[in-house]
């Protein structure tokens, strides 16, 4: 195959106009790099908000009553899981799993004395729960729940409770109120308790933030007269683990005769689901914009190239070069262009993707937040690949044309041509 | 059997509307061995004939039959194949590739033969040696005085062992001293070689080293001289 003969000839000729050839190589570079750090930044954003969602509430894997994700809403004190901790033991053995917390999630009204307000009170356990909340392999990370006022819940505290920020606002409820909490306990009979605000927290949901308070399981069991739980919240050592251990868990519920359900973070995370869909189609939009202007820069290039050196081109197809040979001269120089340009491109995006990341992007709540954060810059490999192949193919595509058009110059014309 | 046999040619270009009868009935056979010469005025037809019997341009009527053989028949491939192996070109203009060096240019035409890089290169050196530039190999060609860029094409048309070499004006862009040299070199090289050369020319003493002169005047053959 005589083509890679032409490999020497496609370089040199890049290297011929050095500044036209520089100002491309910089435009496809400079795609190169905004598609890495808008990919990269979109990536961190997304990574940000899975564990925010994780260590916040989700947990990686939850497990519910069998029936309770369709009935469940209507009926919550019918699903329950009843004597949670032999269940606990035997999934915190599971290999990759770190810890597990158990909950139950209630309605009951909040009052100040003066106002009283529905809320959703989601009883935990302290001190599990404050493990779940540490996010350790992110940079500038907060855990998922910010105390903003007060203290956390601990593992002594009963009778206490943290507020939600909006509704610590909404009540006028500050750190040491005493509240009353009043709820229907499972057998359907009303029970009230006096707590006392613990801390105020901020979430990284408005919603939750507006209408929800935390309660130590402890008392929260007595003031609904149940030893059952609602669900079991599973923490993994890492979220891409999740799928094996949902398998695994799976498979140890049914050996056990367990009836129950096993859902994984991203069946539970809707919101973030969507906006996750939501990026990914304004990154797609962005690649195609990037991806035509790195077009347009070396389909110019080229044809001026061509314009350039039609005499040349009439010359090796005189001399006995085919036509064919001629494409693959100028699609080569194409190749090299994007080439060459992506490569400087993901060399640029890395570096800069490096700097940003270390130095952190302050950012405004998310839509639905509440909480100011900093964005890095997280750059996979995968986008790596997209961003190169982008500048490899935009570039040979772009130069199909003119290349087309080079081989196609009637040689006596080509020749003429001053 | 000559080497080529042109019958009747004729070249009508398309101006607009109007025709241009670039070549008009041209008859003309070229021998083996032959040192011939186009001379003419400009626009007369010369480039054109030259182009025809490079099989770079088909003629609008008339045929060209290289060793008995009519081009006509062969396809765009085959014809760039044809001009590789059995002719060489040299321009007014040398058309040498400016990014390559001397030596890359000559070896060019090789690139598309099943050559390894050994003898392609062997054969490049001696060709440019042939032309007396053996030491200048590696200098680009915006390196070299005009002459020696027209040398550097005179070896680049030669590498592929043609049997034909075509020259349009070759001393055209060259002095007039130079222009001599490089033609003396081409009748040198035709009688060591035994390669056909044909070349259009303006200038008289130019013409007057070719063994055959033929001058167009309005794309005819209104002369044919042969020094004894
Ligand atoms: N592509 C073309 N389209 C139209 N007319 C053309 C074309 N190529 C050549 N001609 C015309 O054909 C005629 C012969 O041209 P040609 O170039 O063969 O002459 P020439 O003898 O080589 O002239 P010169 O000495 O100026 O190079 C001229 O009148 C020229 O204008
Ligand atoms: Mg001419």
């Amino acid at each position: 195959m005589t083509f890679w003969r032409f490999v020497p000839l496609a370089f040199r000729n890049i290297r011929r106009n050095r500044v036209r050839s520089s100002i491309t190589l910089a435009a496809i570079a400079v795609g190169a790099t905004a598609l890495l750090l808008a990919g990269g930044f979109f990536q961190d954003t997304f990574l940000r908000m899975r564990e925010g969602i994780i260590h916040s509430h989700l947990g990686h894997v939850q497990i519910f009553k069998k029936g309770y994700s369709q009935y469940g809403a209507a009926h919550p004190f019918d699903y329950l899981i009843q004597n949670p901790a032999a269940l606990v033991s035997r999934i915190e053995n599971l290999p990759n799993v770190e810890l597990v917390t158990q909950r139950i999630l209630f309605s009951a009204l909040l009052s100040t004395g003066e106002n009283t307000v529905a809320v959703t009170a989601q009883a935990i356990q302290p001190g599990r729960e404050a493990q779940l909340t540490v996010i350790r392999n992110l940079r500038h990370a907060d855990t998922g729940l910010a105390i903003l006022h007060g203290e956390n819940l601990s593992e002594e505290s009963s009778f206490e409770i943290l507020l939600g920020q909006g509704l610590a606002r909404s009540i006028d409820a500050k750190v040491g109120d005493e509240l009353v909490i009043l709820t229907n306990t499972i057998g359907g009979s009303l029970n009230a308790f006096d707590v006392t605000v613990k801390g105020i927290f901020a979430s990284p949901s408005k919603e939750f933030d507006d209408h929800g308070i935390r309660i130590p399981l402890e008392t929260a069991s007595k003031l609904l007269r149940t030893d059952a739980v609602q669900s079991l919240v599973v923490l993994l050592t890492e979220t891409d683990l999740t799928e094996t251990v949902r398998a695994s868990i799976e498979q140890l519920a049914s050996s056990e005769n367990w009836e129950v359900e096993v859902l994984a973070w991203p069946e539970l995370a809707d919101f973030y689901n969507r906006v996750v869909a939501l990026y990914q189609r304004q990154f797609a939009v962005l690649a195609l914009i990037i991806a035509l202007i790195v077009v347009l820069s070396i389909f110019n290039t080229m044809n001026m190239a061509i314009s350039e050196r039609t005499r040349e081109i009439g010359t090796i197809m005189a001399i006995g070069y085919r036509r064919r040979d001629v494409l693959s001269i100028f699609l080569l120089e194409g190749l090299f262009l994007g080439l060459l340009g992506g490569l400087l491109g993901l060399v640029f995006g890395q570096g800069l993707g490096f700097v940003l990341s270390v130095s952190g992007i302050p950012m405004p709540p998310p839509p639905g937040g509440s909480v100011e954060w900093k964005a890095g810059i997280e750059i996979t490999r995968q986008l790596l690949l997209q961003a190169f192949g982008m500048c490899v193919l935009a570039s040979t595509l772009s130069s199909i044309y003119p290349a087309w058009r080079a081989s196609r110059l009637v040689i006596a014309d080509a020749l003429r041509h001053t | 059997m000559p080497l080529i046999e042109a019958r009747s040619l004729s070249k009508i270009y398309m101006l607009g509307k109007t025709e241009v009868h670039a070549l008009n009935a041209v008859n003309l056979t070229v021998e083996k061995g032959e040192f011939m010469a186009i001379a003419g005025p400009s626009g007369s037809g010369k480039t054109t004939l030259l182009n025809i019997l490079g099989c770079i341009e088909k003629p609008t009527e008339g045929s060209v039959l290289f060793d008995g053989k009519n081009v006509a028949q062969l396809s765009g491939n085959q014809l760039a194949d044809f001009r590789l192996n059995h002719i060489g070109f040299i321009f007014q203009t040398f058309n040498l590739i400016p990014v390559l060096t001397a030596i890359e240019n000559v070896e060019f035409p090789l690139l598309k033969m099943p050559l390894s890089k050994r003898e392609r290169r062997t054969r490049a050196q001696e060709a440019l040696e042939s032309v007396g530039l053996g030491g200048l190999a590696h200098r680009k060609p915006d390196e070299l005085s005009g002459g020696q860029r027209q040398r550097v094409a005179i070896a680049r048309a030669l590498v592929g062992r043609p049997n034909i070499v075509l020259a349009d004006e070759p001393t055209a862009n060259l002095d007039h001293a130079t222009g001599l040299a490089v033609l003396e070199l081409m009748s040198d090289l035709n009688s060591r070689l035994g390669t056909v050369f044909v070349f259009s020319t303006h200038d008289p003493k130019v013409m007057s080293m070719a063994r055959r002169v033929i001058s167009l005047v309005d794309g005819k053959i209104v002369e044919e001289t042969t020094v004894p």
